[in-house]
């Protein structure tokens, strides 16, 4: 009872909040508009952890999960029962019209509450944090009226019963995050920004659609009860294997799209032109991971996947390193940030693609302590942001930690968290990442183990001879594919470290420079913005520690949802952590040198790296890649089509149109205004109709 | 032209005449078309005089001999119209044939040659009229129709219509006219006097409609045989009209020779609300020519 | 007395024809006043029909409508003459063809090239003069530049006039 109400109240109050200040900001909130956010994402933030906790206390194995139904939405054939639970569909296509049965419900469970307490928690203190960021801007109110509405719609998405709802708010923060992109939409670049990661979004949303569409042909329901019900999914398994693997790759196509990975990954960094609250809060934290957690989410099914969860481990992989190498020259601290996060999206779907029980509990566990401690990057860098004037590029500015040293400490530990050293918080996650890879790589056993995940419930699906054979990509064995994921994965943790203390340092070290845009202004963030910095930075020091690997707390919690596969491997993988450790601290020290004291090494790296050193400032030219491949082909198609329209369908239209007046000039000189010439054709007219009408009487 | 040639080469000329001619006949023999026909064929002398008159500018000719052949033209009609006897056609009811305007032989001479002196000289001011070159003369014609009019009225015992006639339009409308025309044009005739617009079509128009009504009438005289009733007697098909209007209309009758008095009891009885409401039209129509004439228009403005 | 009056077809064919007549003038002829005249013998050919059908009733309908008439005729001079006058105002000449603003946009006015003056056309009375010969008849041009020594002369003119057309 008291999750059905809590579930409700959770998304209730930031509608209620959006609902407030669309209503009463421009007119009368005003410079209040914050208010509304921020207690509605606080006391959703609240009944989260309650929630939190409740699920925790309350959940067994046999009841993983509490479906909470809002009210019907659309039942177009209300007398038709659902498939009864864990009954197989018939092997047969789907009834034409299966009962179509919508309802918005709620479905609460460990993986639920976990991403709710992040996102609420993590959007309240980015609400406080920018009221006093976007203190002074003309659209105060429309910026936390497109907050409120993002948190709800996330919500919603973190919520979502069913795959048609989880779509739909899947849109609605597609839709936010366009609108905050955009938020400055005088800027033209803001605006292009927000265009680009609408229109690359879109090409992930249609993978997702694509998905969508062939879970409903394939299980002829959208439900997760009825979708993600291992005992549905075997059976379905054994009757059409290859549509599992493709519903996978289709799914996960969404999520790349979602959560800029590697092909379309293009849109993150230039969303970095939406202000700095949004970047931490949308493109950082909570948005960009709803990619991590579909495919968290579909467990079940990529499970039974294991070409499919290659490609989401291969992708996450490259793009991890990718997007490192690409940050190691960018000056931009917001661009930088905003490759990290790319990279550690990577790092994410790296872990959650090996199928492994320690992978996806870490993919899952990196997702929240990366909420952390990328939020509180973020606010950082807009902190100093505020502070220079909206100047973020580093090389206009260095030596700030003395001027402000509130966030200076906060983003150090926020870096030291990225950057993986030990205890901090992204350690513990990273290194369950590199672990479970570490474990994929061993060899197929694993694998074996992973795919066979019902084979307690079936025991000839052991025998099953479509996943006897190591699963391939592009000809690479899986185990090989692995080892070099993984080596790829320990470099990019080197990368990782170098490039943000690349960051600190030329951020925070040095001679004091100021740039003139901040004029006499320079100054510490107010209180406003610097208490949720600290909150986040004691998040980022201690919540690794305590919910991961030492105490176990989150794996367990969320094993009761998810269904894990592989022994619950929680010994400590020591190569690993030394590994990650050496990896951190030579990162760290690299920078040091070439960043943190005075010397001429970046320059003559960088002249003897030469074009390596180019592709990375330029990101390898994927833009401008994407510009010659898809963007201009479409351009000059859409120019063609601009010119038919013009020229053909239009000069049809109006060809069509000047016809009644070419018609009517026919007769136009008899419209001379002469008033007789009138008269004359009124009794002409008279006088032979009356002709006519008396002759056919008579 | 070719087909012409061919009509000939076959010998087939004489049959299209032929073909024409039975045209027409069936035309005329067409109860109303035949009697349109033939009021076109008398009247149409009258149109090509009025035609002839019609100041017609330079290009017109508007010469004295056109304009003399076009009166000689005119008076011919209205000649025709008394004398010409008209075939009544195949299914004529009376099953003789008459002038338009009919003959009046079985009536008093005097009243008959009235009335005809009296449309004549109506008819004749008013095709000078509508032909005077100046205004003045067009005005001063009309005062003409109005007084042969003003007979026409008298011998239907329509006394008190008769001199209102003549007080309020020939004493009072007429004058007014000649007033502003001499306001306006102290010069006697304008440039613009002395053209016409479309006359041709405006005459055949004329020619169209004057035809359709007089043969429709010519055509109901001589085959309904209702015009050879006179006035004041009952139409034997109206019985019906005639009580309606019994009915409606208690002191409505025609009984007496106090005509005067009687149309008074009847104007002040029966219809006391429209004589009203005439006056109250007549007073606003005071109120806005002051208004519209005393409006100061700016000189030139329209230049 | 029946049977002692013309046939009633006459009467309205004598109707028919004065309507037709007004119309042809009404349609040919541009000068306002003398298109409102034609209107009025319309209206006369109209007025004699109604009066012919009121007294083949028997009935006064007839001439009550065409008081009525006669009465809407009256008002609907009084106001058209007032119009006139204004007309004429702006622009000094009666003549209908001016006033076609109402034509389309783009077409040309319709222009009526001049008249030759022809003197033949002028006809004017030549009333035998009574009693002695003014000694200016007309003269105003001459009325302006000799003002002040024409007032005593035209003092006297009417004296001289009066005195003569009396003597006729």
């Amino acid at each position: 009872m008291a999750i059905e109400w809590l579930a409700k109240l959770i998304p209730l109050f930031p509608l209620l909040a959006c609902l407030i200040t669309l209503v009463f900001g421009a007119r009368y909130l005003r410079e209040k508009s914050h208010y509304p956010v921020v207690f509605g994402c606080g006391l959703s933030a609240l009944c989260s952890l309650i929630l939190a906790f409740t699920v925790a206390s309350n959940q067994t194995a046999e009841e993983p999960f509490q479906t909470v139904t809002v009210y019907q939405w659309l039942a177009l054939d209300p007398v038709a029962e659902p498939l009864a639970e864990g009954a197989a569909p018939s092997s047969a296509a789907p009834a034409l019209t299966p009962p179509v049965n919508f309802s918005i419900s709620l479905r609460v469970d460990s993986l639920s509450a976990i991403m709710l307490s992040m996102l609420t928690f993590v959007a309240t203190l980015v609400a406080i944090y920018a009221s006093g960021y976007m203190h002074g801007d003309r659209s105060y109110w429309r910026f936390f009226t497109c907050v409120a509405l993002f948190v709800f719609s996330m919500i919603m998405l973190v919520l979502s019963a069913s795959f048609l709802q989880l779509y739909m708010f899947w849109e609605a923060v597609g839709l936010c995050s366009y609108m905050l992109i955009g938020f400055w939409y005088e800027k033209p670049e803001a605006a292009a920004a927000g265009k680009k990661a609408f229109l690359v979004n879109r090409i992930g949303d249609f993978g997702f659609a694509t998905g969508v569409f062939l879970i409903w042909v394939t299980f002829g329901s959208l439900e997760f009860q009825q979708v993600l019900n291992p005992e549905v999914v075997a059976a379905v398994f054994r009757a059409k294997p290859e549509m599992i693997t493709w519903i996978c790759v289709c799914l996960f196509t969404g999520a790349v799209g979602k959560s800029a990975q590697f092909p379309l990954h293009v849109w993150l960094p230039d969303a970095m032109e939406g202000p700095t609250p949004v970047s931490a809060l949308i493109h950082a934290a909570t948005m960009v991971t709803a990619g991590v957690y579909l495919v968290a989410r579909c467990t079940p099914l990529f499970i039974l996947a294991p070409e499919a969860r290659l490609l989401v481990s291969f992708v996450g992989g490259v793009t991890a390193l990718l997007a490192a190498l690409i940050a190691l020259t960018q000056t931009d601290l917001k661009r930088v940030l905003a490759y990290s996060t790319v990279s550690q999206l990577g790092y994410m779907f790296l872990g959650l693609g090996t199928g492994l029980a320690s992978g996806i509990a870490g993919g899952m566990f990196h997702l929240v302590t990366h909420a952390f401690f990328k939020a509180l990057l973020f606010l950082g860098a807009g902190s100093v942001m505020h502070a220079m004037g909206g100047v973020i590029d580093m090389r206009e500015f260095s030596g700030l930690r003395r001027l402000m040293p509130q966030t200076y400490r906060t983003f150090l530990i926020g870096s030291l968290a990225l950057a993986g050293l030990v205890p901090l918080s992204g350690f513990w996650s990273k290194d369950t990442i590199l672990s479970a890879v570490h474990e994929a790589s061993h060899g197929p056993a694993a694998h074996a183990g992973a795919a066979h995940a019902d084979s307690e419930h079936s025991a000839e699906a052991a025998a099953e001879p479509n996943v006897a054979p190591e699963p391939k990509l592009l000809g690479v064995s899986a185990t090989s594919l692995y080892t070099l994921l993984f080596w790829m994965a320990s470099f990019t943790s080197l990368l990782t470290a170098f490039y943000t203390f690349r960051a600190v340092f030329l951020t925070f070290w040095g001679e004091e420079k100021i740039p003139h845009a901040a004029g006499h202004h320079a100054h510490e963030s107010p209180p406003v913005m610097c208490i949720p910095l600290w909150i986040l930075a004691i998040g980022a020091i201690f919540l690794g520690g305590l919910l991961g690997h030492p105490t176990g707390i989150f794996d367990g919690f969320l094993a009761r949802t998810i269904p894990m596969v592989g022994e619950g491997h929680h010994g400590t993988d020591w190569y690993v952590v030394i590994l990650s450790t050496v990896c951190a601290v030579t990162g760290i020290s690299v920078a040091y040198f070439m960043y943190g004291l005075p010397s001429k090494l970046p320059e003559q790296i960088a002249t003897a790296a030469g074009p390596l050193y180019r592709a990375s400032c330029n990101k390898f030219y994927l833009d401008e890649i994407y510009r010659v491949l898809f963007v201009l082909p479409i351009l000059a198609l859409a120019s063609l089509s601009r010119l038919l329209d013009w020229s053909l369908i239009d000069g049809l239209v109006t060809g069509v149109g000047k016809l009644p007046g070419v018609a009517g000039r026919l007769p136009r000189p008899i419209q001379n205004g002469l008033v007789q010439f009138y008269a004359l054709a009124m009794m002409l007219g008279l006088a032979v109709l009356l002709w006519v009408l008396v002759i056919k009487q008579g | 032209m070719n087909f012409i040639q061919k009509s000939l080469a076959s010998g087939q000329l004489s049959g299209l005449l032929a073909d024409t001619g039975f045209g027409l006949r069936a035309a005329l023999a067409q109860p109303h078309s035949g009697a349109i026909l033939r009021a076109l064929a008398v009247l149409g002398c009258g149109i090509i005089g009025i035609y002839l008159l019609l100041p017609r500018g330079v290009e017109g000719g508007g010469t004295k001999l056109s304009r003399y052949l076009g009166g000689a033209l005119a008076t011919l009609s209205l000649v025709f119209l008394v004398t010409f006897p008209i075939p009544a056609g195949e299914s004529s009811l009376v099953g003789h044939s008459s002038a338009i305007l009919s003959p009046l032989s079985d009536q008093p001479a005097v009243t008959g040659w009235t009335f005809y002196i009296l449309a004549l000289i109506s008819l004749a001011s008013a095709v000078m009229m509508i032909t005077a070159r100046n205004p003045v003369y067009s005005a001063l014609w009309f005062a003409l129709v109005l007084l042969g009019n003003s007979g026409l009225l008298m011998i239907q015992k329509a006394d008190f219509l008769s001199a209102a006639t003549i007080i309020v339009y020939a004493g009072a409308i007429v004058v007014t006219f000649l007033f502003v025309i001499m306001l306006s044009q102290p010069n006697g005739a304008a440039a613009y006097d002395r053209r016409t617009r479309e006359p041709l079509l405006s005459s055949i128009t004329g020619l169209i409609l004057a035809a359709v009504l007089v043969g429709t009438l010519h055509y109901s005289a001589t085959h309904e045989g209702w015009g050879k009733m006179t006035v004041g007697a009952q139409r034997p098909s109206a019985e019906s009209i005639a009580a309606v209007a019994e009915k409606s209309n208690q002191f409505g009758k025609i009984s007496g020779p106090h005509y005067v008095a009687e149309l008074g009891k009847t104007l002040f009885v029966d219809h006391v609300v429209s004589v009203e409401i005439v006056g109250l039209l007549l007073l606003a129509a005071v109120v806005g020519a002051v208004l519209i004439a005393g409006h100061q228009v700016e000189r030139n403005a329209r230049q | 007395m029946p049977g002692s009056e013309p046939v009633l077809n006459n009467y309205l064919i004598v109707g028919a024809l004065l309507f037709t007549l007004g119309t042809i003038g009404f349609l040919t002829r541009r000068n306002l006043i003398v298109m409102f005249l034609c209107a009025e013998l319309m209206l006369q050919g109209v007025s004699l029909t109604l009066v012919a059908f009121g007294s083949f009733h028997g009935t006064w309908n007839g001439q009550v409508f065409s008081i009525f008439s006669l009465s809407l005729a009256a008002a609907e001079a009084g106001i058209a003459l007032a119009l006139f006058v204004v007309l004429f105002k702006r622009n000094h000449s009666l003549d209908v063809s001016i006033w076609q603003d109402l034509r389309e946009p783009d077409q040309p006015a319709i222009l009526d090239e001049p008249v030759a003056e022809t003197p033949d056309e002028q006809h004017w009375p030549h009333l035998t003069p009574a009693g002695l010969l003014p000694g200016e008849p007309h003269a105003p041009q001459g009325h302006a530049s000799h003002h002040g020594h024409a007032r005593p002369t035209l003092a006297q003119a009417p004296v001289a006039t009066a005195g003569g057309s009396h003597g006729n």
